[in-house]
This record gives structure tokens, C-alpha cells and sequence, in this order.
């Protein structure tokens, strides 16, 4: 076991799938010589060489271009589009290109890339820098989307996006960058579409999302003073999600919260209760509550900022309120 | 700030209405229409709702009856008024009695029968109270808007649902003279009263009977007395008998099914066979949960250990909770045959009477043999006659020769 | 024309012809109502690639736009397939789910082209990279045109190329019009990828469209260059659009006259007149490769009508590959 950063687990996924298949390539802006603006990819271009690991001009769209262009004829690109926030920039080559190349073309296509981007706000980035846009994505079939929570499964999980046949966007969380936690030096990888309880509880399920699983788990202390048991549940991948998991548990608590960071409108907890809702109506005792960041702009002002991203207190309110409490 | 909560009129005809239960206190506080209260007529249940955002206060008695219009309580604007107000309208003068013996006396009946007279629920708590037979109408819900919530039901089945306001019945008391000493029926004698008078209103119950040759029947309990040491275990008649029922629930779906409130016909996949227990309290059903996956031996044993708690009242809830039919027997008392009702919301219900030595036709010898009344109660609107027949040719097979239930 | 070889020549021909043919009968087929989608046709634009595929060697890839669609054809992918996919059936080069503007076949080098043209600029751009690392001096084609060439990821990809120095070939089909854009018009230079190319640090040339000849000289100097140095560079070829930008198009904002002349000065009748000329072909061959090209294509045609649509299976399988 050792204790590493959520940089230096993705840092080590990296070196460790680029150390048994040559054909793994990593590029994107900023990620060779300075090894990316949260140090995710230090070192990886002195250990690899040029030809491996490359910087780029601003052009995402050509980043992810190339991307698709690399992995369709026999390599396996990583590339990074440093904020989540600029895949936008790239949303016809990343939600068209890049998911349905495959469909387009041929089953002789195979796309095995992925995006690594860093998303989120963290204190006075603004609404342009700030972003957590899982939900623009999840409704273009074909494409994965991961977004771990934690040291331990951001490691397992881009080492099986890497190994995928298909195309993945990895959406790591800026703020989770510095945090740490003891992992284990064995190689593991960790499943693809596969949820992961966090927390077992009887009273509430809390399905939460990046950093808000950490939040829920802050929010689940509080609640247990108060008699009340959360079960908190991390679907780690966002498409496909584990959606079974999500009716056992709501089957045994009766009671739902999604925790997000995106904004309400259209986010994936609108997702998420219709599908509760369609599959498992006869357990909830409550109506599906949901916490996400109000629909306005992030706002620049670090107090306003906090007041529109979910905070611990906001799912404490909608757990209780679910619990009729 | 006052705003007068009036008895509401429910339909065209209403002239009265009586409180059966107010959903909060006097003191709370809503909002404009939120649910605070059930208002029974004749015909239904509705809800009460807030005419304005404020505190409850000088709310009338649950169970008197009021005209319509009167005023029975008050929404004011701050907690501190609550006290200061005078006591709501006296209830109106039983002038006109509407003259209603306990027979026909109002029962909530479908869901929506007035406009806008939806019971507020959530999905999970109608699950249960359907599974439970509990009329989640007569509930106050605790839930967001007085909605009714899972605990409501299990606080229901718990205590006993409370009693829906008794209809005036001076007309027959008045009929019988005499001096009587009186004491409140106990709240499990009440929900009693109520579900099996409401399984009779709200069923179609038709009945069918045998009387039925147990000799083989007896004789079989009887071979098993010698292996007592070695099954460590004591198997009763009453134990073969509801284990026969058990078989027949388990091949005749009709048996092992529920005509839900939306018309769907719910065929559960395993029997709880849920039997009849009379302790101090009165009558209660414990069940034995997926009794179609359990050997006789084991199942017999899992009865013993119901009886046992069960006198004692030391059941858990889920002892109590999700029978799929029922066995009642008679047959230690000098009973020939009865007719059980059936416990809502299941299909059927089976009564066994006690085995009498009598002079039986077999072949053209005449014989003695035991004999047993066996009888039927089932709703005919998920059953017919033709199932309830082929029910009674698999309960001759069984009861005339025994071994079948290895076979079933 | 007497400096090549007259097996090339005739290998040209052969090339043109067949494109040509398969943009006739593309259109007839639209017309009979066998086509469930929008075709776009390429008449009188086929030179271009005629030319550049014949340099295409093993190992090399191709992405290229919605016109010429038969281009695929010349990378060796069969009429049967490219016509079964534009019919929308399941024998198609994407089991019918894809459609008109994506006919092509990995394993012969076709790297395929988003609708959104231009948007996949970057992918021959990859594959470039993939031709690097294997370090056996092939390259990868993108084909455009002019209208496209204004587009942002036209010119992230060409940054691209430029900066990590890759062997890629941007070959620019200018035919004059977007949909109703006049390009002489709209865009700032008269040829604008050529224009642009000194910007890029890439070398370029501009040929005309409808000179087979011309094109695939300067095509293959560039391309010799691309294999020696492993950088990119740039051809534009200068066309005019003979039909409309889709089918049903009635290019009422264009001069008529304008167009039935660049119909007339259509370089395949030049190079067939030269090589009849130059006794380079005779007649009678010229007429039995024309049958057999004909007969290639009756033959896709009918095999295509033949051929069973796609199902929700299909749909499933073309969505992911299988994981290991």
C-alpha cells in the first residue's frame, strides 16, 4: 500500500498501461514537457520520448480528430482536453465522431481512445471554467463516460478505459486532484459500468455523483447523528449506468436523492428518477429528490459560487426531506 | 387573522358530515392546501384542505357530526391567537336521523368516489397497506401535505386502524331493553369488526363444501407418531391439514392470488399460509412465509413456533404480514363444518370442522369411517365455480390418500 | 503524355472512367427512388482522385468528402458494397446503418468522413501519427473542398500536421461552390487551402481539375515528398461544380451558361481524344472497358437491390466492439 495523490494515481495508470502496450500514445495541451497543468502526466514524456508523448497547439478539435484517426488504425490514444468545459469545443468531434465512427464506417472500426478532461469548479474559476457536463454527453449513444470520485477508483478505472475497445470520455474532477488515500502497489483495474456502494444505510439512497460522493459521505455522518442511516451509492460510470444497483437499493431504503454537480435542469438526476420511477415506483415512499447546482452561470465570487454548487448542508435538507423528517 | 375551517359539502345531496380524524394538531402549521383532515358522509371519505397558511387552532372533535357549512375550527395567523378563540359550532341536533343499522353502515368503498376524494399515499405505503389488507382511507397520513407514508401503515397494523365514526344506531339499541354494563371494544376488536365486515361488502364471497373420508387422512398422522425421536418433532392433524392447504395454494393459482384495487389480478409466486390464532387479545393470523418451499416436518415446525409466540404476543410484524391465504379449524371444538370469511385482500379462505366416526356407503359395503366437513370461502370475482371444483377434486386426492403430498 | 508509361495511362483511364460511370448510374439509381438519402454528385470532378488513389500505396490511408463517392472503389473496395451501402442494405460497407457519404473499408486504408465536413481533418491527421510510429514512409490523404476549407477544424488539423510533422497530403478539390456559395465570392483568396499552405509551413501546388495529367504529376511530386520527409503538404485542384450540390438542387443561383460551358470542357473526353490520339488506347478497347465498367456496375446495382435491409441486430453489433 501507498499513499498518492488523485494526480499521481492517474500519473501511475498512465506509466503502467503505457510500460505494456506501445501502442498506448498520450497528447493533448500542456501534457509533455510541463506534464499537464495538474501534474497528471509528469514525467510520462521523459520516460516515453516524443513520439509518444506529444504536446499540441490549442486545437481541440484536431486533438480529438487525431485522437479518433490514431486509435481507428492501431494505436491507443490518451488524449487530454485540459477542461471539461472545452469539450465543448469539440462537441460535434466528440459526441458524433468519436462515438459513432465505428457505426458509420464498419465493423472492421475499432475506436479505442479516450479523453481524459478535467472538470468542476474550484473557487472563483467562473462559469466558463467551471463546469461538470456529464449530462451533455450521456444522451449520445455509443459513447462511455466515467467520472471517479476517489483515489483508489480513478486508477482501476482509467486502466480499464484504456484497455476498452471503445471510445470512453474519463472526467476527472479538479479538485479531487490534491486529495490523497492509501492504494494498493498491485496492479488492479476496476469494471466498467459497474456501481460501487459507498456506504451501506437502510433509511436513504443517495446516488452521487464526482465530488459529491464525498460530500454525501460527509452528509451520511452528520444524518447518522440524527438516527437517520444513508446509503450512499457511486455509479462511477455515468454511461452505461448501473442503473440495478440504484432499484436494489431504493427496493430496500424506499427513498432517493441524486447528488450532482451539473445544473438541475436536464441533469442526470432528471435521468436517473424517471428511470427510478419507471422501474422501481412501488418502493419509493417519497418523491426522488435531487441536489444539483442551481440553474445560473457559476458565478466569479467565491461566496456565491459555493452557495450555487450542492454543498454537504443542501443534501443533509433533501435526505431529511425525503425521510419526511 | 382568522380564516373559519367549514364542514365541506361532498356532492349535491349533503347535508352532513362528520370529522373521522383530524391529519394535525391544533397549533401546526400549513399552508394553503395542505391535507388536514378526513371528512366522512354517507358515501365517502374526503379530504380536508387548509383554506389559508397559518396555524390550526380550536379544531372540533373527531367523530361529532356537523352541517354542512359549520364552522370546525380555525387557520389563524400566529401560534399565540390559537388560544384566544371561542369553541367551534356545536355539532347539529340529530334531527333527522339518517337511519342506518350496523349492517349498511358506510364503509369507504372505491377510492375516488367524490371529486377530488384521492387519499394522498406513496406508492410504497399503498404496496404495503394492499399487501396487508389495511384501508389506508381511514388513515391520517404524516407524509408532506398529509400524505399517507409507509409508516403510517406499519403504525396501522401495529395498533389497529382506527375506527371509521360510528353511525348513529339509536334505532336498534332502542329496540333492546334491559340493563347492560358497557366497555370499549378493544382497537383489535374494532379493526376485526371492521375488515371482516368490509370483506363481506366489498367481495363477492360464495361458499362451497364437502364433507370429506379423512380415514387415511388420520391413519397417515397416526403411522407418523411412532417416528416422533427420529423426526424430533411432533406432526398435529391441524399441521397436515393447513400443509394440504399449502399443496392446493401452490397448484390452483386462483387460491394464491389477490384481485387488486386496479383491477389487476396479482398471482404471488410462493404461499404464506396464514392461520387463525386465538389468544387473550382476540384473534390473530400468523403466517408462515414461502410454506410452498417447506417440508411437512419443517413447516410443522414453523407452526409451532408461530403458536408459540403468538400466544404469548410476541409475533415481529413480519409474522403478522403477507398471508396468500388462509386455514381456519374448528375442529377441536364440537363443530361440524362453518363458514369461514374470507381476509381481504386474499381470494379464499379454508374451514375444516372435526372428524366424526360414521356409517359411510364404500362401494356397495357400508363402513365405518371418519369424517370431516370441509368447506370453502372464496371471492367469486377472481375465482368460479368450475376452479373451486377442481380445487375440491385435489383436496379428495390429497386428504383420501396422503401420500400425495410427496408427490405435489 | 509520352513521358508515362501506357499501362499507367491506361490505369488513369481506367480510373476516371469508372468514377465517372458510377457518378451517372449513382444518380440514376436516386432518381429511380433506390436511395433513401441525399446524394451528392461529383461529375466532372473525378480527376482528382483518379489521380492521387493511383499513388496510394500499402499502408497508406484515405479519408475522403461527399462527392465522388465511388473514390472508394479505387482503394479496392467492390461496386457491390459501395452501391448495397448507398442503398441502405445490410451488405453494404456499414451494414446499410450508415449510409451515402461514409462508403469506405478500413482494411483497404479508407479512414471514412463525418457529414460535418472538415470535422475530420483530424483523423487522417492520426493516422499519420500511426503511419510515423511505423515508420515505413506512408502516408494519409484528406480530400476536401473549398467551401470546407473554411472551417476551424480544417485549420486545427493542418496546425496539427504542421506541429508534430506529419506525413499527411491535404488535397483540396475546389469546384467553386459551397451549397449556393460562390467560393470567388465568399473566401478572401482564389485558391484558399493552396494560399494558406506557406502559413502552415507546408508546400503546395495547384493543378487543373480537369487535367488528369497535370494532377497526378504534381501529386506524386508532393507525395514523394510527404514519404522522404514525413511532412505534409498541400495539392488544389481548380473545378467547377457540374451539378447541383445535392440532387434536386436547381442552381438558380449560378449562371447557366457558366456551367453548360465548364460541362464542356470536361476532361475525360480531353484525355480520352489525347489517348486515341497518341494510339495510346484504340477504340475497340476503349469500348470494352467502358462494358465492362457497365457491367460492374449493373451488376453492384442489382446486387444491391437484391440485397436484405439491416435490423436492430445490426444497429447493435455497429455500435461497439467487442471487448477483450
Amino acid at each position: 500500500m501507498a499513499m498518492k495523490t488523485y494526480a499521481q494515481a492517474v500519473n501511475d495508470a498512465l506509466r503502467e498501461e503505457m510500460r505494456q502496450d506501445k501502442n498506448i500514445v498520450l497528447f493533448g495541451e500542456d501534457v509533455a514537457k510541463h506534464g499537464g497543468i495538474f501534474q497528471a502526466t509528469k514525467g510520462l514524456q521523459e520516460e516515453f520520448g516524443g513520439d509518444r508523448v506529444k504536446d499540441a497547439p490549442i486545437a481541440e478539435t484536431a486533438i480529438v480528430g487525431a485522437a479518433i484517426g490514431a486509435a481507428a488504425t492501431g494505436l491507443r490514444p490518451v488524449a487530454e482536453i485540459m477542461y471539461g468545459d472545452f469539450l465543448l469545443v469539440a462537441y460535434h468531434e466528440i459526441y458524433h465522431m468519436m462515438a459513432k465512427w465505428r457505426f458509420m464506417h464498419g465493423e472492421e472500426f475499432k475506436i479505442p481512445m479516450v479523453i481524459r478532461s478535467a472538470q468542476g469548479s474550484s473557487f472563483g474559476a467562473a462559469c466558463e471554467h467551471s463546469n461538470c457536463v456529464e449530462p451533455l454527453f450521456i444522451h449520445s449513444p455509443g459513447l462511455t463516460i466515467i467520472s471517479p470520485s476517489n483515489v483508489y477508483d480513478v486508477k482501476g478505472l482509467l486502466k480499464s478505459a484504456i484497455r476498452s475497445n471503445n471510445p470512453v470520455l474519463f472526467l476527472e474532477h479538479k479538485q479531487l486532484y490534491k486529495s490523497k488515500m492509501e492504494i494498493p502497489d498491485e496492479e488492479y483495474t476496476l469494471p466498467i459500468g459497474v456501481a460501487d456502494v459507498k456506504r451501506q444505510g437502510s433509511d436513504c439512497t443517495v446516488v452521487a455523483i464526482g465530488l459529491m460522493v464525498g460530500r454525501s459521505l460527509e452528509a451520511a455522518e452528520i444524518l447518522a447523528k440524527e438516527g437517520i442511516e444513508l446509503e450512499v451509492i457511486d455509479p462511477r460510470t455515468i454511461a452505461p449506468m448501473d442503473y440495478q444497483a440504484i432499484y436494489d437499493s431504493v427496493a430496500k431504503t424506499h427513498r432517493l436523492v441524486v447528488a450532482e454537480e451539473s445544473n438541475l435542469t436536464g441533469g442526470l438526476g432528471a435521468e436517473i428518477s424517471a428511470r427510478v420511477m419507471e422501474n422501481a415506483f412501488f418502493e419509493l415512499d417519497a418523491p426522488v429528490g435531487r441536489v444539483a447546482a442551481l440553474d445560473v452561470p457559476i458565478p466569479y465570487n467565491v461566496e456565491l459560487e459555493i452557495q450555487v454548487v450542492p454543498s454537504v448542508e443542501k443534501i443533509v435538507a433533501a435526505v431529511k426531506t425525503a425521510c419526511n423528517k | 387573522m382568522k380564516h373559519e375551517i367549514v364542514m365541506p359539502k361532498a356532492g349535491l345531496t349533503n347535508t352532513e358530515g362528520v370529522i373521522s380524524a383530524w391529519a394535525l394538531e391544533n397549533g401546526a402549521q400549513v399552508k394553503k392546501g395542505d391535507v388536514i383532515g378526513d371528512i366522512e358522509n354517507e358515501k365517502s371519505t374526503i379530504a380536508l384542505t387548509s383554506p389559508a397558511d397559518g396555524f390550526l387552532a380550536n379544531l372540533a372533535e373527531p367523530g361529532e357530526e356537523f352541517k354542512v357549512g359549520a364552522v370546525i375550527g380555525y387557520v389563524v395567523g400566529t401560534s399565540a391567537e390559537a388560544s384566544d378563540l371561542p369553541q367551534a359550532a356545536a355539532p347539529a341536533p340529530s334531527a333527522e336521523q339518517p337511519a342506518a343499522p350496523a349492517l349498511s353502515a358506510p364503509v369507504p368503498v372505491a377510492q375516488a368516489s367524490a371529486k377530488g376524494a384521492r387519499k394522498r399515499i406513496s406508492p410504497y405505503a399503498k404496496k404495503l397497506a394492499e399487501s396487508r389488507g389495511v384501508d389506508y382511507f381511514q388513515l391520517a397520513g404524516t407524509g408532506p401535505g398529509g400524505s399517507v407514508v409507509a409508516a403510517d401503515i406499519l403504525k396501522a397494523i401495529q395498533e389497529g386502524v382506527p375506527a371509521p365514526a360510528p353511525a348513529p344506531v339509536a334505532a336498534i339499541e332502542a329496540a333492546v331493553q334491559g340493563e347492560y354494563t358497557e366497555s370499549p371494544a378493544s382497537a383489535m376488536r374494532r379493526s376485526i369488526a371492521k375488515n371482516l365486515q368490509a370483506s363481506l361488502q366489498n367481495s363477492a364471497q360464495a361458499q362451497a363444501s364437502a364433507e370429506m373420508d379423512v380415514t387415511a387422512l388420520l391413519a397417515f398422522k397416526d403411522s407418523l407418531k411412532g417416528m416422533e425421536e427420529a423426526l424430533g418433532n411432533k406432526i398435529t392433524l391441524n399441521e397436515i391439514l393447513s400443509y394440504i392447504v399449502v399443496k392446493l395454494a401452490a397448484k390452483h393459482e386462483g387460491l394464491n392470488s389477490v384481485l387488486t384495487q386496479d383491477g389487476m389480478l396479482r398471482r404471488y409466486r410462493h404461499v404464506a399460509l396464514a392461520f387463525a390464532l386465538a389468544n387473550e387479545k382476540g384473534l390473530i393470523t400468523p403466517v408462515v412465509r414461502e410454506a410452498d418451499r417447506m417440508s411437512l416436518n419443517a413447516f410443522s415446525q414453523e407452526m409451532k413456533r408461530l403458536v408459540a409466540l403468538g400466544r404469548d404476543n410476541a409475533l415481529e410484524l413480519q409474522d403478522l404480514q403477507g398471508g396468500t391465504i388462509t386455514i381456519s379449524n374448528l375442529g377441536m371444538y364440537p363443530v361440524d363444518g362453518f363458514t369461514p370469511i374470507v381476509n381481504p385482500p386474499q381470494a379464499a379462505i379454508f374451514g375444516f370442522g372435526r372428524a366424526v366416526s360414521k356409517p359411510v356407503y364404500v362401494d356397495s359395503r357400508l363402513e365405518k369411517r371418519e369424517m370431516m366437513h370441509i368447506s370453502i370461502a372464496f371471492d367469486h370475482r377472481s375465482m368460479d365455480g368450475a376452479d373451486v371444483g377442481e380445487v375440491f377434486k385435489s383436496l379428495k386426492a390429497l386428504v383420501e390418500e396422503p401420500q400425495l403430498l410427496l408427490l405435489y | 503524355m509520352m513521358n508515362y508509361e501506357p499501362a499507367l495511362l491506361k490505369k488513369l483511364y481506367r480510373n476516371y472512367l469508372a468514377l465517372r460511370e458510377a457518378e451517372k448510374v449513382m444518380v440514376d439509381i436516386y432518381y429511380t427512388g433506390k436511395v433513401p438519402g441525399h446524394i451528392h454528385s461529383g461529375e466532372g470532378e473525378e480527376a482528382t482522385l483518379a489521380a492521387v488513389l493511383e499513388l496510394m500505396r500499402q499502408g497508406d490511408y484515405f479519408s475522403g468528402h461527399h462527392r465522388v463517392l465511388a473514390s472508394t472503389y479505387l482503394t479496392g473496395v467492390p461496386f457491390r458494397e459501395i452501391f448495397a451501402e448507398i442503398m441502405g442494405k445490410r451488405t453494404g460497407t456499414a451494414r446499410g446503418v450508415s449510409g451515402c457519404n461514409h462508403t469506405c473499408d478500413l482494411r483497404k486504408g479508407g479512414l471514412g468522413t463525418s457529414s460535418s465536413l472538415g470535422s475530420d481533418t483530424g483523423i487522417a491527421v492520426g493516422a499519420a501519427l500511426t503511419c510515423k510510429l511505423r515508420g515505413d514512409k506512408s502516408l494519409a490523404i484528406k480530400e476536401y473542398g473549398d467551401a470546407t476549407s473554411s472551417r476551424g477544424p480544417v485549420h486545427e488539423g493542418m496546425v496539427l500536421a504542421a506541429s508534430w510533422q506529419l506525413p499527411v497530403f491535404f488535397v483540396s478539390t475546389y469546384n467553386t461552390f459551397g451549397i449556393s456559395g460562390d467560393s470567388r465570392e465568399l473566401l478572401p483568396t482564389a485558391h484558399p487551402t493552396a494560399d494558406r499552405a506557406k502559413g502552415y509551413g507546408m508546400p503546395s501546388e495547384v493543378a487543373q481539375g480537369n487535367d488528369i495529367l497535370e494532377i497526378y504529376e504534381k501529386a506524386s511530386k508532393l507525395m514523394d515528398y510527404i514519404r522522404e520527409t514525413g511532412k505534409p503538404a498541400v495539392l488544389e485542384t481548380v473545378n467547377y461544380r457540374w451539378r447541383g450540390h445535392f440532387e434536386g438542387d436547381q442552381c438558380a443561383y449560378r449562371d447557366e451558361a457558366e456551367a453548360e460551358a465548364a460541362r464542356k470542357n470536361d476532361g475525360l473526353a480531353k484525355f480520352e481524344k489525347e489517348l486515341l490520339a497518341k494510339k495510346v488506347m484504340t477504340k475497340k478497347e476503349i469500348e470494352a472497358m467502358k462494358k465492362e465498367i457497365a457491367d460492374e456496375l449493373d451488376d453492384a446495382v442489382k446486387f444491391g437491390e437484391e440485397s436484405p435491409a439491416p435490423t436492430m441486430e445490426d444497429v447493435r453489433v455497429m455500435m461497439l466492439a467487442e471487448e477483450n
